[in-house]
C-alpha cells in the first residue's frame, strides 16, 4: 500500500510540473498583449511607456526566465501582483477561493443527494415511469448547459414567482442566512448538471450488480427487494462509481465557472476567465495552477480511497512488486 | 473624450444608441420607448437613504481614476473623486473642486480659484499643491494616463498658494475648463493603495472593491458639495445582457448601463426609464490602416464609404437608435459645428466599384473585416451588410471575430500595419466644440491607428480651432478640418450614437453624459 500511494504521489507532482509548463508557455503564445489591453484605453500612448511598461511586469525577460522567477516565487510564497487591479495574486485567490469552494461543496453534495436518491428510487420501486422521467432528466442535464439551467432557474424562481431572490454573494461570517439565500440557485443549477453523469454512472453500475449471482441468491432467500438493492447492490455499485465522483468533483470546479459568471458568484472561475479576457499573465497561472493542484488532489485521494476499499488492487500492487 | 475606444471602450456588449433625433423626449428609432436625458427630474420629491444597485456587463478592474482600463470604470469617476471642474448636462464645464477660474487674454494662462476646506476621503486636506501633484503624475513622460493626450499642451502647473492653482501652456486652448475635467484628484502619496482606499473628494466614499466582479460606496458625509441622497451605491457587473436584464426586471437593479438597442422596447416597460444623452458624442467607425494596400489609396477608401450603407447599418444594428454619418467625419450631423454643406457619400455600390477599380481593387479581392467575439454584436451585423453589398461588386469581405486581446493588439498602439482590414471600432470624443475628435487626425500628435499622414491645411485647420474662441476664424477652421476629412477619409464613420441605460421608475435625478456615463452623483429615489 505505501509503494502505491507514493507511486501516486510522484505521478501527481510531475503531473503538476508538466501542468505548470503547459499553462506558462501556452499563455505567451497565445496573442494578445497584457500591456496594450492595459492602457487600451489611453489614446495616444507613446510606444515607449509601453515598452517601459513590458520591463517592469517582467516580459522582456526570455520565457524561461520568466517561468524560472515564477517558480522561485512559488517556492517563496510570491504568487506575483496582477498587472492590471494591482493587487497581489494571493490576496486575489484569497478574496475568490471561499466562495468557489462553498459554490463546489454545495453543489457536489446536491449532485450525490440527487444522484442516490434518483438513481436507487427506479430500481427499488420498479418504477418504469420514474425510470423514463430519470432517463430524461439525465439527458437533459448532459446535454444542456449550466449557463442554460441557471438562466432558466432565475427566470422561473426569481422572475416569475418569486420565492427565491437572485441575491448578491455574502460570506456566511458576515450573514449565514443571506449566504444561503445566495447559495440556493447557483448551487442547485451546479448540482443538476453535475448529478446527471453520476445518475447514469451509478444506474449502469447498479444494473450491472443487480445482475450478479450474490443478488440472484439474495433475492432467491426470499429477503425483500428494497433491502437487496440497498444493502448488496448499492454498497457494490458505489464504489466503481467512486470513480466518477472523483472526477466530477475535479470537474466542479472547471464547470463553476459558468454557473459563477450567471449568478455573479465571486468566485476563481469568474477570476480565470476575466483574467485571460486581459492576459493578466500573473493571476492566470497561478490560479490554473491551484486548481489543477486541487484537481491532483482529490484524484489522488480517491485512488487511495479506492486501493483501501477495494483489496484486489493491494494484492495486484503486492503481486506486482 | 471619454475613454477613447477600443478595448475599454468597446468591452461592454454594447450598445448605443439614441441620438440626437432620438433625444430630448422624441421617440427612439423604429417606434422604441422614448428617450429621456435624466430620469424622473423635477416630478416629485427625492428622499434620502436607500442603495442603488447600478449594473453593467463590463467589471471594474482597478481604481486609478487617471489610468482608466475599461469603460466600465467610468461609472466611478464622478463618484468617487472630483476635477477642478466638471460636465453640466449641456456639455460645458462648471465648478466641482475650483470654485472659478479666469484666463490671460491670449488663453495661455489659466487660474483655478479652488473651493476652501475640501478633504480627501482619508481626511488629507486637498489643496492647489495636491492638483499640482496629480497634474505632473499624468504628464509624466511614461504616464499611460487616457487624459493626457487631451491636456498635452499645459507647459507647467503651479500652486502659488494653497486655493490656486496656475496652469501655463504651450499653445493657446480656450477648451481649457472641459478638457481638465477628467484630470481625477486622488491622493497621489498614498495612489499604491488606491484600490482599497480611492482617496478621492467625491460625493461617495470606498466601502468595498472585488476586482471585476463589484463595487461598493458609501455616502460621503463630509462631501463639500450637495450632500449626496443615497446611502451607497453598488457597482455590481452581470455576466452578460441577460442576466442584468433579468436583475432588472426582478427589481434586483435600479439602473442598467449599456443596455442593447435591440433589447430597450422589452425592457423600458412598466414604468422604467429609458435614458440617453442630450447630444450623443460615439462614433461607429472603421478604421484603416493607410501605409499598405489597399487604403493607402484614398480611391480605395472613398470607394470603402461609397460601399456602405449607413442607414440600413444603424437600423440593423443599432435599432435605429442611432444618426448615420453621410459626411464621413467625426462631427456629429446635429452638432452646430457639422458641415451641412459636406459631399454626402450616400450608398452607392457601382460609385463604389468604379473607384475601387481606379484603385486596383477589383472582382475577386478580398478584405478582412476584424471585430469581436463575445460582444458588440452589431459590429458583426454590420459587417454582414457590407459582405453582403461588396459580394455583389465581386469583393470578398472575410469576417474575423477575436476576443478581446486578441483584437487590439492587431492595431493597438498606433503604427502597426493592417493590410487590407477594416478594424471595426467606437470612438467618443468631447462634443464639439472641443476640438479633440479632429485633433485624433492631427500631424504627429494624432492619436488615430489609421497612420494617416494629415495635410498641412488639415494641421493649420485643428491648431486654429484649438487656439481660437468662438468666431468666424474657428467657424472656418472646422468647416476646413472637415472638408479635409471628408475628402480623404482617413477611416470610415458609420454613424453617431449614444449609450442607453433604463432605470426603474422611482430613480431621479440621473443623467447621461454625451459619452455615455450615468451620473448619478446628485440623484436619489422618489419619495
Amino acid at each position: 500500500m505505501t509503494r502505491y500511494v507514493l507511486r501516486r504521489l510522484g505521478a501527481s507532482a510531475l503531473m503538476l510540473v508538466l501542468v505548470s509548463i503547459l499553462i506558462f508557455v501556452v499563455l505567451r503564445l497565445l496573442p494578445g498583449d497584457p500591456t496594450i489591453t492595459k492602457v487600451g484605453a489611453a489614446q495616444g500612448i507613446d510606444p515607449r511607456a509601453l515598452a517601459e511598461l513590458r520591463g517592469e511586469l517582467g516580459l522582456n525577460d526570455p520565457i524561461p526566465v520568466q517561468y524560472w522567477h515564477w517558480v522561485a516565487g512559488l517556492f517563496s510564497g510570491d504568487l506575483g501582483r496582477s498587472y492590471f487591479s494591482q493587487f497581489d495574486v494571493d490576496v486575489l485567490i484569497g478574496q475568490r477561493i471561499g466562495p468557489t469552494l462553498e459554490l463546489s461543496f454545495a453543489g457536489v453534495v446536491l449532485a450525490v443527494v440527487l444522484a442516490l436518491v434518483l438513481a436507487v428510487a427506479p430500481t427499488v420501486l420498479r418504477s418504469k415511469w420514474l425510470g423514463r422521467f430519470v432517463g430524461g432528466y439525465t439527458t437533459l442535464g448532459m446535454a444542456a448547459p449550466p449557463f442554460v439551467f441557471g438562466i432558466v432557474l432565475i427566470a422561473l424562481f426569481t422572475v416569475k414567482l418569486g420565492i427565491v431572490g437572485n441575491k448578491d454573494y455574502v460570506a456566511p461570517t458576515t450573514d449565514f442566512f443571506g449566504n444561503l439565500a445566495a447559495l440556493t440557485l447557483p448551487a442547485l443549477t451546479l448540482g443538476i448538471c453535475l448529478s446527471a453523469p453520476l445518475i447514469k454512472y451509478l444506474r449502469a453500475s447498479l444494473s450491472e450488480v443487480e445482475g450478479s449471482q450474490h443478488v440472484r441468491t439474495a433475492v432467491g432467500k426470499g429477503i425483500r427487494r428494497r433491502a437487496v438493492v440497498l444493502r448488496h447492490v448499492l454498497p457494490n455499485a458505489l464504489l466503481p462509481a467512486l470513480t466518477s465522483l472523483g472526477i466530477t468533483v475535479g470537474a466542479v470546479l472547471s464547470g463553476a465557472v459558468v454557473v459563477e459568471y450567471v449568478f455573479r458568484w465571486p468566485g476563481l472561475g469568474s477570476l480565470i476567465v476575466d483574467s485571460v479576457y486581459k492576459r493578466d499573465y500573473a493571476v492566470i497561472q497561478s490560479t490554473v495552477l491551484l486548481l489543477a493542484a486541487i484537481f491532483v488532489l482529490v484524484n489522488l485521494v480517491v485512488d487511495i480511497l479506492y486501493g483501501v476499499l477495494d483489496p484486489r488492487l493491494r494484492v495486484g500492487e503486492v503481486a506486482a512488486a | 473624450m471619454r475613454v477613447g475606444r477600443g478595448l475599454a471602450v468597446a468591452c461592454a456588449t454594447v450598445t448605443m444608441a439614441a441620438v440626437t433625433a432620438a433625444c430630448g423626449g422624441d421617440d427612439g428609432g423604429s417606434g422604441g420607448p422614448e428617450v429621456k436625458p435624466s430620469a424622473n427630474s423635477g416630478q416629485g420629491p427625492v428622499k434620502d437613504g436607500g442603495t442603488l444597485v447600478f449594473g453593467q456587463v463590463d467589471g471594474v478592474t482597478q481604481l486609478d481614476p487617471n489610468k482608466i482600463s475599461s469603460a466600465a470604470q467610468t461609472q466611478l469617476q464622478t463618484l468617487l473623486w472630483s476635477g477642478l471642474s466638471k460636465w453640466a448636462p449641456d456639455n460645458s464645464a462648471k465648478p466641482d473642486l475650483a470654485d472659478s477660474w479666469d484666463h490671460s487674454p491670449d488663453f495661455k494662462k489659466w487660474t483655478f480659484h479652488l473651493h476652501p476646506g475640501v478633504k480627501y476621503h482619508n481626511g488629507k486636506a486637498f489643496t492647489s499643491a495636491e492638483a499640482k501633484k496629480n497634474f505632473d503624475k499624468v504628464l509624466a513622460p511614461n504616464s499611460t494616463a487616457q487624459v493626457a493626450a487631451k491636456i498635452a499642451m499645459v507647459q507647467t502647473v503651479s500652486a502659488p498658494d494653497p486655493a490656486t492653482l496656475v496652469i501655463d501652456l504651450k499653445s493657446a486652448n480656450p477648451e481649457l475648463p472641459t478638457d481638465v475635467i477628467d484630470v481625477k484628484m486622488t491622493d497621489v502619496d498614498d495612489i499604491a493603495n488606491v484600490n482599497k482606499t480611492a482617496n478621492g473628494t467625491g460625493p461617495y466614499k470606498l466601502k468595498s472593491f472585488v476586482p471585476d466582479q463589484a463595487v461598493e460606496l458609501t455616502r460621503n458625509d463630509a462631501y463639500f458639495g450637495a450632500k449626496p441622497h443615497f446611502d451607497g451605491i453598488k457597482i455590481a457587473r452581470y455576466a452578460d445582457a441577460t442576466a442584468a436584464q433579468t436583475a432588472l426586471r426582478s427589481g434586483d437593479l435600479s439602473v442598467f448601463g449599456s443596455v442593447s438597442p435591440d433589447v430597450v422596447k422589452n425592457l423600458a416597460t412598466d414604468g422604467r426609464q429609458l435614458l440617453t444623452a442630450t447630444e450623443p458624442a460615439a462614433y461607429v467607425v472603421w478604421e484603416l490602416d493607410t501605409k499598405s494596400a489597399p487604403f493607402n489609396n484614398p480611391k480605395a477608401r472613398e470607394a470603402l464609404s461609397y460601399a456602405a450603407n449607413r442607414d440600413a447599418m444603424m437600423e440593423a444594428g443599432y435599432a435605429g437608435y442611432g444618426v448615420s454619418t453621410p459626411g464621413n467625419v467625426v462631427v456629429n450631423p446635429k452638432n452646430k459645428y457639422y458641415d451641412q454643406a459636406l459631399p454626402k457619400h450616400e450608398f452607392n455600390l457601382d460609385k463604389a466599384k468604379q473607384l475601387f477599380a481606379e484603385a486596383g481593387v477589383t472582382e475577386g479581392a478580398k478584405l478582412t473585416f476584424w471585430t469581436k467575439a463575445g460582444s458588440n454584436q452589431e459590429w458583426t451585423t454590420i459587417a454582414q451588410i457590407l459582405q453582403e453589398d461588396l459580394k455583389k461588386i465581386g469583393i470578398t469581405l472575410d469576417i474575423q471575430s477575436n476576443e478581446n486581446a486578441t483584437w487590439s493588439a492587431k492595431f493597438y498602439p498606433k503604427g502597426k500595419q493592417f493590410p487590407g482590414m477594416l478594424a471595426a471600432n467606437y470612438v467618443s470624443f468631447t462634443p464639439l466644440p472641443d476640438s479633440y475628435a479632429l485633433s485624433w487626425f492631427e500631424g504627429s500628435q494624432g492619436t488615430c491607428e489609421c497612420n494617416w499622414a494629415a495635410p498641412k491645411e488639415y494641421n493649420d485647420a485643428v491648431a486654429t480651432i484649438e487656439s481660437t474662441g468662438d468666431g468666424p476664424a474657428r467657424d472656418a477652421a472646422f468647416k476646413t478640418a472637415q472638408e479635409v476629412l471628408n475628402k480623404e477619409n482617413p477611416i470610415i464613420v458609420l454613424g453617431s450614437t449614444a449609450f442607453l441605460s433604463v432605470a426603474q421608475g422611482n430613480v431621479r435625478g440621473a443623467w447621461v453624459q454625451a459619452e455615455g456615463t450615468l451620473h448619478l452623483e446628485e440623484a436619489g429615489f422618489a419619495a
